[in-house]
């Protein structure tokens, strides 16, 4: 083939290859776990650290989660990403299953995600996955609010045993092996 | 008989390893007998692999729990044809299924082929074994579905309730008949490189098979995109998930594979260019599968973690690593035969068409992939999510269906620009006229108006196509209905291939609809309360029960109603199973209407209070991506059914090129 036509396929390609390359670069997100979250002074701080301006805009965004009723929080989870200040991450850790707490409108539940070294308490509205109850680690989306609460708008399961069980006998035997 | 199948598999693997020995010593030594031999040993691997299946669904029927495989994904409760299923439902099993389907694919290719082109054919066969071959060394020595568990349980497992879904039984399977269909091809192609008769017989002798493959791996991707929307409960079918980016790769490539073959065919250009896709589809979906099978990227699909993943690595980079290096090796061989005469000529349409094919892809990969590659390096994970894939991959999709609008109308070597602006103006005027019709019926977002207006671009010059092709033999005094048949019997590819673009604009038309326009909503409701979403209003009447055999269902009972007109009861319910208490299972109820969806979910309840929560949208347009998948699929299936007239020509052809064939044919 002439070197021209050459030349214009090898511009076009690498024009996309660009395009791809700065998109994935602006939406990324990290992915931790709780360990490496709580080592991570420039994402997590307990306390007011990032400023007082931002604190207090979700504590009022909070209260009117709570206090507005159903209308308010059915899209808080979602539209709660322009609040902070930090990066959208996810995080992975367990669930400590004591602390769930499911307040009375139903939508919304508490509870803390923890890892070896620490927990992160969560916040989280939305559907909640069929195998959350049995899950082995959960990874949750979303942001850090001021307060060191973790305000998440997506949770995902994950389970290695989801598809294929452990066999009966083994370390990780199941329920009804 | 568990025993019989495991030693079948074994020999299995002996006779895949004695047809690339015979087969390459054969041709190389010139000994005919030997080249016989070895093609006989692949039929005596695929008898084989056969009966090693076979043995694995005899055991999943009696079963026969003493296997470790057996145990993991049936009962005794579970229903026979999730049983026949079962075979392919986890990882050894699916590897074992793999290597059976390459090898009954080659012999099928081997026995309607071995007279076409004789000099391939030798080669052919010691591809095809050899990629066999590693699938059955994994299933004998890495993974088998026969291994056996030390103590013997009364029962098994169960299928996961999930998977028990005909979409599910059968989108596995499809897609695997689109992977190792693929390698038909790849293996023609080698053996192609290999006997360096690199002239167009490879690709007439495959031509069926990678649309055969292709069809499948649209099926598997559309099975999966409907079990999604059905089961998975989110509302969606695609989420840019890595295990269906997976697929979809492929499948790109593979797209773009079958368009430009045609400009090899017409005009003998892109020889390496088409060479080098056929490397890079096949290439893909060994990745595909070792991004499926081997856990290495966890997700809704990944298996359990394993190690098989080391040895993927190795086949992987084997196959490109001696693909690259044989293609290089016979650059010369490969000069392009015609030129590029006028940038606006069919040829320089296609090279578009594949461009775009690229970007398309490069986007996928980048995102699905690259996350892994920078874990390893800065021990740092990073995902990238719908929005990446969004803004990345969906508008170069955008840039396909322009070009469906203006490819077809262009001519081989050098089209008039003039002409086809004229052709064009009808369709465009049409286009403006909807776009402007839909802006004046509220449709407000540019993304929505551009897309559909280029959606209804392509719509029209393809129909247009179909009028003016039925019209030329309407003018020779056939009936409208009787033209239209002879046109598309008498260039099936051609007629084929645009039925397939009518599908792709339908599809276009179904992701613009029922992704811009989705409303949602989510909510706690006490009996007796409504929730409104779109025009609908659900009116919650209370918690039902039932009791099934195998499950117990909760479910909340919605009455729809549309301008204070009732529309019936929606249903949203919760499955527990008996088997596996500990994973129940949310299944929407969904209204299906001709232009939306009415799709809710049952989340938390309260069985005193009856208080729930219920999340409802609707999914405009919905429906065009069910038949946008029907269409292309029912397209697909025009162009690559069997035409003797066509046969007849290709045969002559392949005599042409088959000229001095050196080994002798049984």
């Amino acid at each position: 083939m002439q070197t021209r036509y050459v030349i214009g396929a090898g511009v076009i390609l690498g024009a996309f290859a660009v395009i791809a390359i700065v998109a994935y670069f602006a939406n990324q997100q990290l992915y931790m776990s709780v360990d490496e979250l709580l080592a991570n002074p420039a994402l997590y701080s307990q306390g007011a650290a990032s400023g007082e301006g931002v604190s207090m805009a979700y504590a009022q965004a909070d209260d009117e989660a709570e206090g507005g009723g159903m209308e308010g929080s059915a899209s808080a989870g979602l539209s709660s990403a322009r609040r902070f200040a930090g990066p959208r991450i996810q995080v992975r850790g367990n669930v400590d299953y004591g602390t769930v707490e499911r307040p009375d409108s139903g939508l919304e539940m508490r509870f803390d995600l923890v890892g070896e070294t620490g927990r992160i308490p969560v916040v989280y509205e939305g559907m909640v996955p069929d195998t959350f109850d049995m899950a082995e680690a959960v990874t949750v989306a979303g942001h850090v609010a001021p307060d060191g609460t973790f305000v998440a708008d997506d949770l995902a399961v994950q389970c290695p045993s989801k598809y294929e069980a452990a066999p009966p006998g083994s370390t990780q035997a199941s329920s009804d092996g | 008989m568990a025993d019989l199948g495991f030693v079948a598999s074994a020999l299995a693997l002996s006779a895949a390893v004695y047809a690339v020995v015979a087969s390459i010593v054969g041709v190389w030594r010139d000994v005919g007998e030997l080249v016989v031999s070895g093609r006989r040993g692949l039929f005596a691997s695929a008898v084989l692999a056969t009966l090693s299946i076979l043995a694995l669904v005899y055991a999943f029927v009696q079963h026969d729990f003493s296997l470790l495989y057996v145990w993991r994904t049936s009962s005794t409760t579970t229903p026979l044809f999730y049983l026949v299923t079962g075979v392919w439902g986890g990882q050894a099993g699916s590897l074992l299924f793999w290597s059976w389907l390459v090898l009954v694919f080659a012999s099928v290719a081997l026995l309607t082929r071995w007279r076409a082109d004789a000099a391939l054919l030798p080669w052919f066969t010691a591809v095809c074994a050899s990629i066999a071959a590693f699938f059955l060394f994994l299933v004998v020595f890495v993974a088998s579905p026969f291994e056996r568990l030390a103590v013997l349980p009364v029962e098994g497992n169960g299928l996961n309730p999930l998977l028990q879904h005909p979409g599910m039984a059968f989108h596995p399977p499809t897609l695997y008949l689109g992977f190792t269909g693929m390698t038909i091809p790849f293996a023609f192609a080698m053996a192609a490189l290999l006997s360096r008769r690199t002239d167009a017989g490879w690709i007439h002798a495959s031509r069926r098979w990678t649309l055969v493959a292709w069809v499948f791996l649209s099926i598997g991707l559309s099975l999966g995109a409907r079990w999604a929307y059905d089961v998975l409960g989110w509302g969606g079918y695609w989420g840019w998930d890595p295990v269906e980016n997976a697929a979809l790769m492929p499948w790109i490539a593979a797209t773009a594979f079958l368009h430009s073959v045609i400009v090899q065919e017409r005009r003998g250009m892109f020889r390496v260019w088409n060479m080098a896709l056929i490397i890079l589809t096949f290439a893909l979906v060994i990745v595909g599968t070792f991004l499926t099978r081997a856990g290495l990227v966890s997700s809704v699909h990944s298996f359990a973690e394993s190690d098989i993943g080391l040895y993927f690595l190795l086949f992987t980079t084997a196959v490109i690593l001696g693909c690259v290096l044989l293609l290089w090796s016979r650059l010369p061989d490969l000069r392009s035969r015609g030129r590029i005469e006028s940038a606006f000529s069919r040829e320089s349409a296609f090279l578009a068409n594949n461009l775009v094919f690229m970007g398309a892809l490069f986007g996928v990969f980048w995102g699905t992939l690259f996350p892994l590659f920078s874990e390893i390096l800065t021990d740092q994970r990073v995902t990238v999510g719908p929005p990446y894939f969004n803004l990345v991959v969906v508008p170069v999709f955008g840039l396909v269906v322009v070009l469906m609008a203006i490819g077809p109308l262009t001519t081989w070597r050098k089209s008039d620009p003039r002409r086809i602006g004229r052709m064009l103006l009808v369709p465009a005027a049409l286009s403006f006229a909807t776009t402007l019709g839909l802006y004046l019926a509220g449709v407000h977002s540019w993304v929505a108006l551009v897309g559909l207006s280029v959606c209804v671009l392509a719509l029209i010059v393809t129909l247009q196509e179909f009028i003016r092709g039925t019209r030329a033999r309407m003018a020779h005094g056939e009936s409208p209905l009787r033209a239209l048949v002879r046109l598309v019997k008498r260039g099936r590819r051609r007629y084929g291939g645009y039925i397939v673009h009518i599908g792709v604009v339908l599809l276009g038309i179904g992701i613009i609809g029922s992704n811009v326009y989705k409303m949602e909503t989510e909510r706690t409701l006490d009996v007796g309360d409504s929730l409104r979403v779109g025009d609908y209003t659900l009116t919650y009447e209370g918690l039902g029960m039932a009791e099934g055999e195998d499950q117990v269902t909760v479910l909340a009972n919605l009455a729809v109603s549309r301008d204070g007109e009732s529309m019936g009861t929606l249903a949203p319910r919760r499955d527990f199973f008996r088997l596996r208490e500990d994973q129940p299972m949310t299944i929407p109820s969904v209204m299906h209407r001709p232009l939306e969806d009415l799709y809710t979910m049952l989340g938390l309840y309260d069985v005193e209070t009856q208080r729930v929560t219920v999340k409802a949208m609707v999914n405009p347009l919905i429906s065009f991506v069910w038949l946008g998948m029907l269409t292309l699929v029912l397209g697909t299936v025009v162009a690559a059914w069997p035409d003797p007239t066509e046969e007849r020509v290709l045969d002559v052809e392949l005599e042409r090129l088959a000229g001095q064939a050196s080994v002798p044919a049984s």
